[in-house]
């Protein structure tokens, strides 16, 4: 400070915590470790760290806590903003929580801005999963820690935020690689149809309110699904399809209501409130999105024909049989999250790589895209993937930039918050992460990532473990 | 004496009535204990046949013969004629006679509903919805001397509980059956089947033929993991091997004992019975689920060289000729799958195309049966009601199928199956059994089976000379020439009339015709009910005017309609054809059937890869040549020099690796990869059930992955023994098996053996604790010892225990274990009661927990297979860190990392990867936690598992780095056959998309609207379900899954089981 310029070693960061809306600063590791080496040689980042390093940052940014707030310059970055070209030897240019400039030469607009040498390494936008339980459920097996299903079948005005424990052990675990932002989706249980609307959340807060970038981001229609292995049982098939008509029917008989229910509010006949369809209200009218989850080809030629039908503008979500139908889906301008590309092939007759394949297909078709996750809760504990799926995909077609925008820009546009978040562009929020490599490779490291303007705590229950037992060899 | 009825008290023992000795003896009713009540019934049953073809064996026919009935026998065959005076003469000019056939399949006389023991309904049982979705476990039985087993009731009696039924017996007779083996329906060893003539009536003391002729058995398993046992396929073999043993032992004993001591050995009537089976009296008759499952028989019929087995199939038989055993009968159904439904796009999209396949050749099943000079029978058994059974037939017939083979399939070779001489053929001394039928009944949809015998009594179906009402007519009306000439044609049940532009429709049955005509044509309005009775060519009818006056009719034949095919339908069959050559479509046979499947084995290669970055495993990567020959690595050298006729693959800018090895899948099963009943299961064997048909085989291929250890899953504290196998897609379920490999088994700790997650359905086995399960594994071994010891003693007959026998293989260190483990404290107390037998523990499964007693493991020398990065999913794991096999590699423990998942095994590169990113591993390091870590846990690491002279040239030719997120298999090879190629893989695809569109083609033009059937056993829904509850439900509903499934995701560790 003081105009003075700071440099501050990159691997340093991991200890650091962030300012006021985050956990406390150096929240301290269970024990911290002696030597951990993190470094793979060849990122320029390696670097061995010692308690007594460490815990000087510690001190330094606790004396300049607000520091953070200052302008800090990104230097000798290779930068992928993801809305333009990807800049070797890049600048990055914050102040505060906003993202200043980002070039190649920004000393001059820097002025005494504070300097961080990233040593050659890569630096993109925060990655955002796009269709998530994270925060709903922690421990899939152990009910009480697993809130992701309200029970009925039509739950709009069910809000996923206000059940987000703010607490949970994922959010470090995914915040690790880079995944700062989580859309987080309620589901349905038996025979439900609408699941409630979902929230953005950044991974990092005291409370689940500080944590919501975004809320409600959507309402989830799950479409009811009549693909059932063949092998099933004919009595077991007959009552899973009764089921289905079941649940296609609650759709349309909710929508009617809550048209109806639209209609008696316009001509003031209504007498009392009812809950759900005044949740359906913004839905109904185009002022909330609708995201139809839908993962077999029926399904989806059901939703799409549904939102012709009623015309409402929707998002597909899962959607693996979606680059089957891609002229349509392009011709109706729907964008898709993606569950994948991992996961198996739908049918035996389909190729190893039909699924690994489907994000190329529909990049090819010109149709806005994610990649996500499948939402599940054995997923919630393995959303820190999600840069390698979009690597895989990668590996089976897609160019690395449709890749690296698949978990970034992409969702961002998705969700309604590309103004904000989604790419480094001057005004956007300074969310972003540094690797020792290409992000998307799966043998690569995190070194470094920043939230609205702010070093995230890298530590997790997992480096907590392994530091906590590495002691035991030593 | 000269009934045909057989009391035998001894099993299939044919006890002839010293028949033939009476010949000259008056002629009787069928004689019977049963008091008389009323008159005497002396009807004479004496039938002389004559004029007639007589097709008296196949392929042994008499163009003009006669045949004398007499008494239920036939006392002569011979060509001309026979004098039998006061016969009734039976007249076949023009027709044939058949020898009847015999069903040995059949559900005729059977209770369908009654279980293995008991009538009463089985009462669901188990876990929640499932159970009740799946029917349950059969029920208690009452207190006697049977078998341990509900699902053992050898000792079964059919012929005590018979259930007849005259009309039915009357439909089969009718189609030309004249005895059916009336087959037990339930359980594993399921009982004793009783032979029964289709004689009229319903009396079971005239109908039995034969007790206790065959004993019956399957697969059949409890799949809702309600703890009875079996619950998967490999338990019902295992319990099936046990019971023969178990059989053979007790009669063993007995004998030893009378001899030496006198002491009475334990009765059990169940293994009594078996002992039939055993000493070949018996034939053993199995039903299988699937095609596969007639080579597991085959193994058992080899074990305990038992001579006489067959096995009833469900068609696809044709898809495994060369796996199945040559000493079985086949016993095949005729249950032919409908045409898909092709309109519904959407619906056909998840037919596979070996669905599609094999609806256009499952006609053809018994013809590629014959052709391959299999011994095989026809059955009714399968056929939604058995009037389906001639047109099924015929098809069969068409699709290439030999009359005479046919005709055997139904007469002699059930017969011999059944060791009844007496039936099957047309001869004197056999019994009265034959059906009077047109010449061309095998082939012509319009023949008629006019006459049957059975037991010598005569049923006449259709009179010999029955007028044909099908022709021309002319109508005399009161007397004077009628409207028009009629016309009459299509079947007796639905008759099409035409006079002239006006048409009606009528039914002719026992010579009487009802029909309508348009009133118009008699000066009436409306529709004319009209009736008449056909007298040779005089129809003689009337009808009833308005003012209620009844009038005459007649019509005279004039001759045959003339025949001519409705334009329409000729302009139908057109379109068949042009459906890209209809039934011209060939379909050249592959392994496994349908997609991705191959015509033969990819060829032993001689290769040489020059210029590729080798990774040899423990050496960095270098840029050098590799040559594989004779399925071997014959050199990995610089400017390697090649084998003549070697082909060249320029490897520039690729990567070669060894093949990939999964410590951890449980791909390739059939019926249930758990038998999670008991908590000790060792008997149970993996590679009893492997499924060789399953796509994960090939969809991991396409990853790299070579080898994978197939285990059991984690249900039980020791689980079943597990196989090892190489993924040569297109090989059968013996030529997947690892050859030359330590067997190992699978033992299990933590949650999943304590039941924890199994709602309330858990809670009652033992052990619900950890403190438990360490003292059921100690006391496991110790009683394995015992019994290890009581084997070496000589003396008395020592009992062969499936069980103790694996787990004192254990003890003498050949088969090694691999156990699935979460906590620190578990793998801890394992690793402690294994170092205290003096046992390795060749590796601890998943050991999510392993970074904290790493040392331990190093210690000890137990082998670690972990996952790279799961965690979290239920209680037990979530302490699991993805830096955990890194730490482990650093304290010198041998790691490997595994899929446990028929999805990351596609992908055990970037598992491995993952070791690099957490943890710091070196590449080479992180490779080897998917090559050479799980080859030395496995106890191959001479075999496979790295880069190197000798080794099995088991390779993968990379794209790229082969731990890169981008990087894709191009090639890969096992055993120097290449299994995998990118572009021969595009090349299939393009084949499989072309042969799926022209059957839905065909399948159009035929007409298939149906949806695709399901598969599976009927079973009793109880609850409503939707389709997203079965996802979840789907890896519990999986074992139930036949061969030829979709692949769908499975994993078996990570909650409940």
């Amino acid at each position: 400070m003081n105009g003075s310029t700071r440099t501050l070693d990159i691997a340093q960061a991991p200890c650091t915590g962030h300012g006021a809306q985050g956990r406390p600063k150096c929240e301290p590791a269970e024990r911290e470790p002696a030597v951990w080496s993190n470094g793979r040689g060849n990122s320029g980042a390696s670097v061995s760290m010692s308690r007594a390093p460490l815990l000087a940052i510690c001190v330094v940014l606790a004396i300049f806590g607000p520091a953070a707030a200052a302008t800090t310059l990104f230097t000798n970055a290779r930068i992928h903003p993801v809305s333009s070209p990807a800049i070797e030897n890049g600048q990055l240019l914050i102040d505060g929580d906003k993202i200043v400039a980002v070039g190649t030469d920004l000393a001059a607009q820097a002025g005494d801005a504070a300097v961080v040498d990233l040593q050659g390494q890569w630096l993109t936008p925060a990655f955002m999963t796009a269709n998530t339980v994270m925060g709903l459920s922690e421990i899939e097996t152990v009910r009480g820690s697993v809130d992701v299903a309200e029970i009925g079948a039509v739950n709009p005005n069910a809000r996923a935020e206000v059940a987000i424990n703010a607490d949970s052990e994922n959010w470090g675990v995914a915040r690790a690689n880079g995944v700062l932002y989580a859309h987080v989706v309620p589901q349905v249980g038996q025979g439900g149809v609408i699941s409630g609307s979902s929230a953005l959340v950044q991974l990092s807060g005291w409370t689940w309110e500080q944590m919501t970038v975004q809320a409600p981001v959507g309402t989830h229609l799950m479409w009811p699904s009549t693909r059932l292995p063949p092998w099933l049982p004919a009595p077991m098939r007959d009552e899973a399809l009764k089921g289905s008509a079941a649940a296609r029917e609650a759709i349309d008989r909710a929508f009617d209501d809550a048209a109806a229910y639209a209609a008696a509010k316009r001509a003031g006949t209504l007498e009392g409130v009812d809950a759900r369809w005044e949740a359906m209200l913004a839905v109904l009218d185009g002022r909330q999105r609708l995201f139809v989850h839908a993962v077999d080809l029926k399904q989806i030629r059901e939703a799409i024909d549904f939102a012709a039908e009623r015309k409402l503008k929707i998002t597909l979500v899962g959607a693996q049989d979606a680059w089957r139908l891609r002229d349509e889906i392009k011709a109706a301008d729907i964008g898709v999250i993606l569950h994948g590309p991992f996961g198996l092939p739908l049918r035996r007759h389909e190729a190893y790589d039909a699924n690994y394949r489907n994000a190329a297909q529909l990049a090819q078709a010109g149709i806005r895209f994610a990649i996500a996750s499948d939402g599940t809760t054995f997923a919630a504990s393995l959303e820190r993937n999600l840069a390698h799926a979009a690597g895989h995909a990668v590996g089976f077609g897609l160019t690395f930039e449709q890749g690296l925008a698949a978990i970034t820009l992409a969702p961002a546009q998705l969700l309604g918050v590309d103004d904000r978040l989604g790419s480094l562009e001057p005004g956007k929020l300074a969310s972003f992460v540094v690797f020792n490599g290409d992000p998307l490779e799966v043998r690569s490291q995190l070194t470094a990532a920043y939230l609205n303007g702010e070093p995230v705590d890298l530590s997790s229950r997992h480096t907590r473990l392994r530091d906590k037992f590495q002691q035991k060899y030593e | 004496m000269s009934q045909p009825v057989i009391r035998n008290t001894k099993p299939a023992v044919f006890v002839f009535c010293a028949a033939l000795a009476a010949l000259a003896a008056p002629a009787a009713a069928q004689l019977s204990t049963t008091p008389q009540q009323g008159l005497k019934d002396r009807t004479p049953r004496h039938t002389l046949i004559v004029n007639a073809r007589v097709v008296t064996a196949p392929g042994s026919v008499i163009e003009n013969g006669s045949i004398e009935l007499r008494d239920g026998v036939i006392r002569t065959v011979r060509a001309g004629r026979i004098d039998a005076p006061g016969a009734t003469v039976v007249d076949a000019a023009g027709k044939s006679v058949f020898p009847a056939f015999v069903d040995a399949h059949s559900d005729y006389g059977i209770d369908a509903s009654a279980s293995c023991r008991s009538s009463a309904p089985a009462a669901p049982r188990g876990r929640g919805p499932l159970a009740a979705m799946m029917g349950g476990a059969a029920p208690a039985s009452a207190p006697s001397a049977r078998h341990w087993n509900d699902r053992i009731c050898a000792e079964r009696d059919v012929s005590t509980a018979l259930t007849l039924d005259a009309d039915k017996a009357k439909t089969l007779r009718r189609m030309g059956f004249g005895a059916v083996l009336a087959t037990p329906g339930a359980g594993v060893l399921r009982g004793q089947s009783a032979l029964l003539s289709l004689r009229d009536g319903a009396d079971p003391n005239a109908s039995l033929l034969a007790a206790r002729v065959a004993q019956h058995a399957s697969f059949e398993a409890d799949f809702s993991f309600s703890g009875a046992y079996p619950g998967s396929k490999m338990g019902a073999i295992a319990l099936i091997r046990q019971a023969l043993i178990d059989a053979r032992w007790q009669s063993d004993l007995a004998t030893w004992n009378a001899k030496e001591n006198g002491e009475r050995a334990e009765a059990n009537v169940a293994l009594e019975a078996l002992s039939a089976v055993i000493a070949g009296q018996q034939p053993l008759v199995f039903r299988g689920d699937d095609e596969l499952d007639v080579a597991r028989v085959g193994a058992i019929a080899a074990e305990f060289d038992l001579k006489r087995v067959a096995v009833l199939g469900v068609g696809t038989e044709y898809r495994v000729l060369d796996q199945l055993p040559r000493a079985l009968t086949l016993i095949a159904p005729l249950n032919f799958p409908d045409a898909p439904n092709a309109r519904d796009a959407e619906a056909a999209l998840d037919v596979s195309l070996a669905e599609l396949e094999h609806w256009h050749l499952a006609p053809s099943n018994a013809a590629r049966l014959a052709k391959d000079n299999r011994r095989f029978i026809l059955t009714t058994a399968g056929l939604k009601k058995p009037e389906d059974f001639w047109p099924a037939l015929r098809k069969t017939i068409k699709a290439g199928l030999d009359e005479d083979d046919a005709l055997r399939a139904l007469t002699t070779v059930p017969a011999e199956l059944i060791g009844q001489s007496r039936l099957g053929a047309i001869r004197a001394g056999a019994i009265g059994n034959l059906f009077i039928a047109d010449r061309d009944i095998f082939s012509n949809p319009g023949a008629t089976v006019y006459e049957v015998f059975v037991d010598g009594q005569r049923d006449v179906a259709k009179a010999l000379d029955a007028p044909k009402i099908a022709g021309r007519w002319q109508l005399t009306w009161l007397g004077a020439p009628g409207p028009a000439e009629l016309i009459v044609s299509g079947s007796d049940e639905a008759l099409a009339l035409k006079a002239g532009e006006d048409s009606g429709k009528g039914t002719f049955s026992n010579d009487r015709l009802t029909f309508t005509l348009p009133g118009k044509l008699f000066g009436k309005s409306g529709e004319v009910a009209l009736e008449g009775t056909l007298s040779g060519t005089v129809l003689q009818g009337r009808f009833m005017q308005d003012d209620g006056r009844v009038r005459a009719f007649s019509a005279a034949r004039l001759g045959d309609a003339p025949s001519e095919e409705k334009p329409d339908e000729k302009k139908d069959e057109t379109k068949k054809n042009e459906a890209l050559g209809a039934r011209s479509i060939s379909i050249a046979p592959r392994y496994p059937a349908g997609e991705f499947g191959r015509s033969a084995l990819p060829n032993v290669e001689s290769v040489v890869i020059r210029g590729a970055t080798v990774w040899m495993a423990d050496d960095v990567p270098t840029n050098t040549d590799v040559v594989l020959s004779g399925g071997k690595i014959v050199s990995v050298a610089a400017n390697a020099k090649a084998p003549a006729g070697a082909v060249e693959i320029d490897g520039t800018g690729k990567h070669l690796t060894p093949g990939l090895i999964d410590a951890h899948s449980h791909i390739a099963v059939s019926g249930n990869v758990n038998e999670p009943s008991h908590a000790i299961t060792s008997e149970v064997r993996l590679g009893d059930v492997i499924d060789p048909t399953d796509i994960d085989i090939y969809r991991e291929l396409a990853g790299g992955t070579t080898t994978s250890h197939v285990l059991h899953g984690s249900a039980n504290p020791i689980g079943g023994q597990s196989q090892l196998i190489k993924h040569r897609w297109g090989a059968g379920a013996q030529g997947l098996k690892f050859e030359g490999w330590t067997p190992t088994i699978k033992f299990a700790l933590g949650e999943n053996v304590k039941q924890s997650n199994w709602g309330a359905a858990g809670g009652t086995r033992y052990p619900q604790t950890r403190m438990g399960v360490e003292q059921i594994l100690l006391d496991a071994f110790a009683q394995a010892r015992t019994y290890a010891k009581a084997q070496e003693v000589r003396g008395a007959p020592q009992r062969r225990d499936l069980r103790m026998e694996a787990l004192a293989e254990i003890l003498a260190q050949e088969r090694l274990v691999h156990i699935h483990s979460y906590r620190q404290d578990e793998i801890l107390m394992y690793a402690r009661l294994s170092q205290s037998l003096g046992l390795p523990v060749a590796a601890f499964q998943h050991v999510l927990e392993g970074y904290k007693v790493a040392d331990v493991l190093a210690q000890t020398g137990a082998g670690a297979s972990t996952f790279s990065d799961w965690w979290g999913f239920k209680m037990e794991v979530v302490d699991g860190i993805p830096y955990n096999a890194a730490m482990m590699v650093r304290q010198g423990v041998v790691v490997s990392i595994n899929s446990d998942s028929n999805d990351l095994g596609r992908r055990l590169n970037t598992e491995a990867a993952k070791a690099v990113k957490y943890g710091n591993l070196s590449e080479t390091q992180a490779l080897a936690l998917v090559t050479t870590g799980p080859a030395k846990q496995l106890r191959v690491d001479d075999r496979i598992g790295r880069v190197r002279e000798g080794m099995h040239a088991d390779l993968v030719l990379w794209n790229a780095h082969p731990l890169s997120s981008y990087a894709r298999p191009e090639r890969v090879w096992i055993d120097g056959r290449r299994y995998f190629d990118v572009d021969a893989d595009r090349a299939e695809q393009l084949r499989i998309d072309t042969a799926r569109a022209q059957l839905l083609q065909l399948a159009l033009a035929e007409g298939g609207d149906k949806s695709p059937g399901p598969k599976g056993p009927p079973g009793k829904p109880r609850l409503r379900l939707d389709v997203r509850q079965f996802q979840v439900l789907s890896s519990q509903l999986e074992a139930r899954r036949g061969a030829y499934h979709d692949g769908e995701a499975v994993h078996y560790c990570q909650g409940a089981h």
